[in-house]
């Protein structure tokens, strides 16, 4: 028999890392892709706005109101010469370019506010989290009571107070979030914080502040990715509620929200114009949901 | 203190009077805590260069006497001490700085290595915090330390998941290492390993604590195991210490009850020895830590329990031999009518 | 209801038992050509580490698979294909005929329900008697099992009641209907030492009493050591050697039974060095060509990393997997060792 201390043989065959077998369980989710390639074709197209658009999107042509989808409209009739492919709205601005640029602000006021909510919440949720005791149960209650208010009166009131406007927005939608963040960051660290992975790190003797950020912190990532992806949906109909009540993104200044507001006023003799923003917001919304939903399965697969 | 023939001995850890209680809302009840006592006044000693085993079942607190040693747990009562200095007095801050003297290696069930981090970056932590050494060097001692538990510098570009259990605890091993430090606590190192796996592990254990004089204690369920690699062995039972002595004599002529029916719980490989030994069955559940029977802790189980037993708590008594054992069969011997510490010694047909 | 029809000795036979599971790689082999029986009374220990398919090979027999695994061979329980049974048979024969206990007693018991009706309900499943007869009985089980109060037990949850006492609850819903069969799942890996020679202890006295065999299936060589007639040993899938417990011991014939042997720590051996295997386990899907265990084999000739191994059987009757185990002296290795 062997005996004695015996040299490992070096492992033979290439162990293909976890990055890369959750890239593929993703991969195989033919929705989720497709989901993905969508908000790839949505932010891109927001990102080059100026470059696509055809029309400045607040140039108004008052003579050219209300033109159909698809509608041409050549000199001298019209101050804005060229195709509408969406048509145009009551003060005759194009749709299409409006749509592009608002894209940019929807998506800027929606992630904006999940990121500036995660922001705040990971020191809170990892110090509550991982410290336990007095500051814990402070900062719960004082989530609970956050939590307490409706959400959308909760929204509403802080964008009230503070004046409507995008950057308010991304604040009130951010306050919003944050509470929501920090419990999800929380119970993932105490999770963590009773692991064997924890035990020994500290019996090593790493200080806390390594602990959270090199031990815990990534492996608390993959759920907190899921709950983003997840959240931006919901930040970006909450936009699109707040611009649309007049409390956040304020026209002339396009958004989908602001966009719907227009063309919801005037939706009895112009159905279609509430259309391409609706749209936007439901694929969005939608892209958002199933990519989040296929993020899940993929991280949640492969241990 | 142990007297050698060169004289004092200095422990390189020692335990005194160390009692830890847990609390817990009461299950039966509205109101009220439920009071654990997981170690009650606990004073052993391990000295440089040698194994102590720590055996028992659970709720004998060995675990619990691990995690105090290293400070992961504070004590309740008493003192702890590493080579002379009282380290339950030290504040965080410097406690932290001690640990890398106090190293564990834990049972890895659910995995004490970050599956995010390479096994190298694994092994270079204890040494960013613990030493002066710089990147290069560091990285030269990691090599060092790979090829130490027998793996090869190829496995510091794995993670973690791509290695076997049995390699996994070698990086564990080599972690502790790594700062070689005076004491080492291993707590169930090879119990989630695969038979095969075992002795591998438990060789390298032997193999480096004899080369690298680094006092262990060594907490295991396997009194086989134990027997094979430590110099002493204790016995702990529901948070007491009720045997200690050289590993020899505590497993071949095991003086208390409990200790010979936990030998004779183990199974042994062979069968025409197993088919003729005296099997000792205890009647009973083990206690839980919240309920710890009066006088003797053991007696509702003992088979030879007396009426002293179940009044007043056994104190350790010494014998000649070194080994102490807590029983009143041996502190009043053979003065009590009935079953005497004669009757336990025919008992012994190994 | 079926009724299995034992006239013959064999209770249970396996033949050319194959398992496959999917997996996003494609198809692993779980089991392969496993071949086996067991007599009735008898008690057979199948023994092996983590990836032989000890567990799996009992889950197939109580065709508890998971639905996409892909089976093939046979399982004869008196004179019944287990593997042809529809699903309505199948839940029958298991409880009534073969009983199965688990490793995990806690995660087997329902939570919510008390022991006495967990018991009950498995024999009311099973035999058309009343309610209260059904509890009587229950309690009865109890009271075998060495439970105390076992009026006032039957009526507790499964989380009042600890580890051992939980495994004793186990095996009275088990055998509750009086199987011809028990099929234990590592029973005693999670318990203390001490419990675990208590439950020891109960399952060879209802074993003697009942005359019911079993199939024991543990990775602890020691404990089939006086319980077992016969020792199975699983490696990788495959069954590597199959012999009588009293010589097995003494004289393993595959290199693989004499590791594990030599590798668990006996008195006698203080010092020196533990013999052990080298490597670790092969992980299903990446098993070695040849000889499943010729990189850990000290023994290892060329052919065996080539060939594929058959079984043989020796003319006294035992059956290995290794074309070196007439030559190699493997008993007299363990005689050395041991001394």
């Amino acid at each position: 028999m062997t005996l004695g201390v015996v040299i490992q043989e070096p492992i033979i065959e290439e162990y293909e890392r976890l990055g890369g077998r959750r890239l593929r369980a993703f991969m195989r989710n033919r929705p989720a892709v497709i989901a993905v390639a969508v908000l790839a074709f949505i932010i891109l197209s927001a990102v080059f706005a100026s470059l696509i658009a055809p029309f400045d999107p607040s140039e108004i042509d008052l003579m050219n109101a209300f033109a159909k989808l698809g509608s041409h409209c050549s000199a001298p009739d019209c101050q804005l010469v060229g195709s509408h492919l969406l048509g145009t709205d009551n003060l005759g601005r194009d749709v299409f370019s409006r749509l592009l640029f608002a894209t940019r602000i929807s998506l800027f006021v929606g992630f904006g506010a999940v990121v500036a909510a995660l922001t705040l919440a990971l020191p809170f949720g990892l110090i509550a989290g991982y410290l336990g005791g007095k500051l814990d149960w402070l900062i719960m209650r004082i989530i609970d009571i956050i939590l307490s208010i409706p959400p959308l009166i909760l929204v509403f009131a802080i964008a009230g107070v503070l004046g409507a406007s995008m950057k308010n927005a991304i604040i009130a939608l951010g306050i919003f979030f944050t509470p929501l963040f920090i419990r999800l960051i929380r119970s993932e660290v105490v999770n963590l914080r009773n692991s064997q992975l924890v035990e020994t790190e500290r019996a090593i003797g790493v200080p806390d502040r390594y602990i959270l950020v090199r031990h815990i912190l990534p492996n608390i990532a993959s759920p907190l990715i899921v709950q983003v992806s997840l959240s931006a949906g919901t930040a970006i109909l909450a936009e699109a509620s707040l611009s649309f009540l007049g409390l956040g993104v304020q026209p002339p200044s396009a958004s989908w929200g602001t966009m719907l507001q227009n063309a919801f006023e005037r939706i009895v003799q112009h159905w279609w114009m509430i259309l391409p923003s609706s749209m936007a917001i439901a694929m969005t919304v939608f892209a958002l949901n199933v990519a989040g939903d296929g993020l899940r399965d993929a991280l949640g697969k492969v241990r | 203190m142990e007297v050698t023939d060169s004289g004092l001995r200095e422990p390189a850890m020692q335990l005194k009077n160390v009692r830890k209680e847990f609390y817990s809302r009461k299950s039966n009840a509205i109101r009220g805590v439920d009071v654990a006592v997981a170690v009650d006044d606990v004073s052993l000693e391990i000295y440089p260069g040698e194994s102590l085993g720590l055996v028992g079942e659970s709720g004998s607190g060995k675990s619990t006497v691990g995690r105090l040693m290293l400070r992961l747990l504070e004590p309740t009562n008493g003192q702890i001490y590493l080579s002379g200095n009282d380290i339950t007095k030290l504040n965080r801050r410097k406690m932290r700085r001690l640990r890398g003297q106090v190293q564990a290696v834990f049972q890895d069930i659910s995995g004490s290595l970050n599956p995010k981090i390479t096994i190298g970056k694994l092994l270079a932590e204890p040494l960013e915090f613990h030493s002066t050494l710089n990147k290069s060097q560091r990285e030269i001692r990691v090599r060092e330390l790979i090829e130490l538990v027998g793996l090869s510098v190829h496995h510091l570009a794995r993670y973690p998941y791509e290695l076997s259990g049995g390699q996994r605890q070698r990086v564990s091993i080599a972690r502790a290492l790594a700062t070689q430090p005076k004491v080492l606590v291993l707590d169930e190192p090879v119990s989630a390993l695969d038979v095969s796996t075992q002795s591998q592990v438990v060789n390298l254990l032997q193999e480096l604590q004899e080369r690298l004089k680094v006092a262990c204690l060594f907490i295991a369920h396997d009194l086989f195991i134990v027997h094979h690699v430590c110099n002493r062995i204790a016995v702990m039972y529901l948070g007491s210490i009720i045997e200690i002595g050289s590993a020899e004599q505590v497993y071949s002529s095991p003086r208390h009850p409990y200790t010979q029916a936990l030998i004779s719980a183990i199974p042994h490989p062979n069968p025409t020895i197993e088919l003729n030994r005296k099997r000792i069955v205890l009647e009973g559940e083990i206690p839980t830590p919240t309920n710890i029977p009066s006088g003797c802790r053991f007696h509702t189980r003992c088979p030879y329990v007396m009426d002293i037993c179940k009044t007043v708590e056994p104190t350790l008594k010494e014998y000649e031999d070194g080994g102490r054992v807590a029983c009143h069969l041996h502190i009043e011997g053979p003065k009590l009518g009935g079953k005497s510490v004669d009757s336990l010694r025919d008992s012994l047909a190994k | 209801m079926m009724t299995s029809n034992l006239s013959g000795r064999k209770l249970l036979k396996i033949e050319n038992l194959t398992l496959k599971l999917p997996t996003e790689k494609g198809w692993i082999q779980i089991l392969e050509d496993v071949n086996f029986g067991i007599d009735k009374g008898e008690v057979l220990g199948l023994a092996g580490e983590s990836g032989s398919g000890k567990s799996l090979t009992a889950l197939a027999i109580m065709n508890l698979l998971p639905r996409n695994a892909q089976v093939s061979g046979s399982i004869e329980f008196g004179g019944l294909n287990l593997l042809e049974l529809s699903t309505k048979d199948m839940r029958s024969i298991r409880g009534r005929e073969i009983g199965m206990v688990f490793q995990e007693p806690m995660s087997s018991l329902h939570p919510s329900w008390t022991v006495g009706e967990q018991i009950s309900e498995v024999i009311r499943t099973h035999e058309k008697v009343s309610r209260k007869a059904a509890w009587s009985r229950s309690v009865q089980m109890l009271a075998l099992m060495d439970i105390p109060n076992p009026a006032e037990r039957a009526k507790q949850y499964a989380f009042q009641f600890s580890g051992g006492m939980q495994q004793r609850v186990m095996m009275a819903i088990a055998l509750s209907c009086n199987p011809k069969l028990l099929i234990a799942d590592e029973p005693t890996t999670a318990l203390d030492a001490t419990i675990q020679a208590q439950i020891m202890e109960i399952i060879q006295s209802m074993q003697k009493e009942r005359e019911m065999a079993i199939l024991f299936i543990t990775h602890d060589l020691g404990v089939l050591a006086s319980l077992a007639q016969r020792i199975l040993i699983m490696y990788a899938g495959q069954l590597i050697e199959l012999a009588d417990a009293s010589v097995i011991f003494d004289d393993p014939l595959h290199p693989y039974t004499q590791g594990l042997i030599l590798s668990a720590p006996h008195p006698g051996m203080k010092g020196g060095k533990l013999p052990s295997i080298k490597g670790d386990p092969p992980r299903l899907g990446r098993l070695p060509s040849g000889c499943r265990f010729h990189p850990r084999c000290e023994f290892a000739l060329e052919i065996c990393k080539v060939e594929a191994i058959p079984v043989t059987q020796t003319p006294d009757g035992r059956t290995v997997r290794c074309i070196r185990s007439d030559e190699l002296m493997l008993g007299k290795q363990i005689e050395v060792a041991v001394s």
